[in-house]
């Protein structure tokens, strides 16, 4: 086990240095200011934003640390309301059958749609850019924990709800002690799905809405031609991400139960 | 005196009958097996009777009542064992006490369930959950579920209890099935199963 993981380690590192070394070498020849920017660049200018990640000089010049926590408050509102929904109803879809399959036309309409094609609509009924933005985040978060719930809960065993109803447990209890836990594996699943599709729809909505979060940071360094800091958001954009996914397999693995 | 009355019940799944026009009754403390091969419908009367599934044709009668619904007053050992896998078996039974006693304080049920956990051996696997448990454990963490709703004043000696729930309804060293449904009444006991 340890050999293995050392081995795995090594191959890793290996892997790491060697794209990094092609990345460098195929930038070498260039002259300062042109071209792709290397490693060595992005990691100057990664040092440079890093030490004073939270300043803030006016619309367009804020640092990555403050674009970094306005794109994940948004997504905390929009993920953990769709979250909500999309667990509320999936529970009411998975123990009504004849609801399900009455619904489910329309969510497989709806699911397929970029959660960005519903941009101007929201722009033109609320009128604001940010919860446009959080709107976005919603429909992106709600179709992967809707479906997972509903497909959890249909697929709870008989004999725990028959316990249930022989205990004549109240709707709450059943709820929180038999179905909500019982179904807990699938609907973190959708949950760990939804923050993902999320995560990725932000920064599209944020190019489109300007103003703040990682996603305009990208464009607006775009349009300042500072590649460096383009690629040194995309790592954070990933790094973030892999964060993310990290903590819901931590709830996963705590919510996990084997018959 | 007749305590569970099985009253010409039949069943039928979309026009294909299950079986019809089953007679039988069970009298307070009787010890009943039913034995049949597979598919024959054991399981699917047993369900009737739990109140879980409606026949198709007559009814099911439990002390001068006629079952309408699941309920306390007649326990069902899933093939499970009726454990919840989420839950530790102290909380596998804290939920059937609070159920058969929803009136108690929550220290009071604490004290049942401990009362409960002693009387099936199971002292110091309180925190555990089923399946970190054997099959036989299993079915102990059921019986002490399933016996909580039996009144008190007859749970109150631990003696007597786990006798009868060794003896009349017991481990598989008992009764040499594989225990895939037992009903408990307040005062009788009924099992499907096929022999293993």
């Amino acid at each position: 086990m340890g050999r293995d993981r050392l081995r795995v380690v090594c191959y890793s590192l290996v892997m790491g240095v060697a794209l990094l070394g092609i990345w460098q070498a195929s930038v070498a020849g260039n002259a300062p200011g042109q071209g792709l920017p290397g490693p060595a660049a992005v990691a100057r200018a990664a040092g440079e934003m890093l030490a004073n990640p939270f300043y803030n000089n006016g619309p367009n010049d804020k640092g990555i640390g403050l674009q970094l926590l306005a794109s994940l408050g948004r997504l905390a509102v929009g993920y953990a309301v769709a979250s909500l929904v999309a667990i509320a109803l999936g529970v009411v879809l998975g123990l009504s059958p004849a609801l399900y399959r009455a619904v489910n036309p329309y969510i497989q309409i709806l699911k397929p749609i970029s959660p960005l094609a519903w941009m101007p609509l929201f722009l033109y009924t609320i009128r604001d850019s940010g919860w446009a933005a959080v709107l976005v985040i919603f429909m992106s978060s709600l179709w992967p924990t809707l479906a997972n719930t509903a497909f959890g809960v249909v697929n709870i065993k008989r004999d725990y709800l028959h316990v249930a109803a022989i205990l004549q447990l109240s709707w709450w209890r059943r709820l929180m002690q038999v179905i909500l836990p019982a179904a807990a594996p699938a609907i973190v699943a959708g949950l760990r799905i939804s923050i993902g599709s999320a995560w990725v729809a932000i920064v599209a909505a944020e190019m489109l809405i300007g103003g703040t979060g990682i996603g305009y940071f990208v464009w607006n360094e775009w349009n300042n031609l500072a590649l460096t800091s383009v690629i040194f958001a995309i790592i954070a954009i990933g790094l973030i991400g892999v964060l993310l996914d990290a903590g819901l397999g931590r709830l996963s693995r705590r919510l996990a139960w084997s018959e | 005196m007749r305590f569970l009355d099985i009253d010409h019940v039949s069943k039928d799944f979309a026009g294909v009958s299950v079986f019809s026009d089953v007679a039988f009754s069970i009298a307070e403390g009787e010890f009943v097996t039913m034995i049949g091969h597979s598919g024959c419908g054991k399981s699917t009367l047993l369900n009737i009777i739990a109140g879980l599934e409606q026949p198709s044709a007559g009814g099911v009668v439990l002390s001068g009542r006629e079952i309408t619904g699941p309920g306390m007053d007649r326990m069902v050992v899933f093939q499970n064992f009726s454990l919840m896998p989420w839950m530790t078996v102290f909380d596998n039974i804290r939920l059937a006490v609070r159920a058969a006693h929803p009136d108690w304080s929550r220290r009071r049920v604490a004290e049942w369930v401990q009362r409960y956990v002693d009387m099936v051996g199971l002292t110091g696997a309180e925190a555990k959950r089923p399946a970190a448990l054997s099959g036989g454990m299993r079915q102990r963490v059921g019986l002490a579920s399933c016996s909580t709703s039996r009144s008190p004043r007859s749970t109150r000696s631990p003696a007597a209890s786990s006798r009868t729930s060794s003896s009349a309804c017991g481990r598989p060293a008992v009764t040499p099935c594989s225990w895939s449904r037992t009903m408990w009444t307040k005062r009788s006991c009924c099992q499907t199963g096929s022999r293993s």
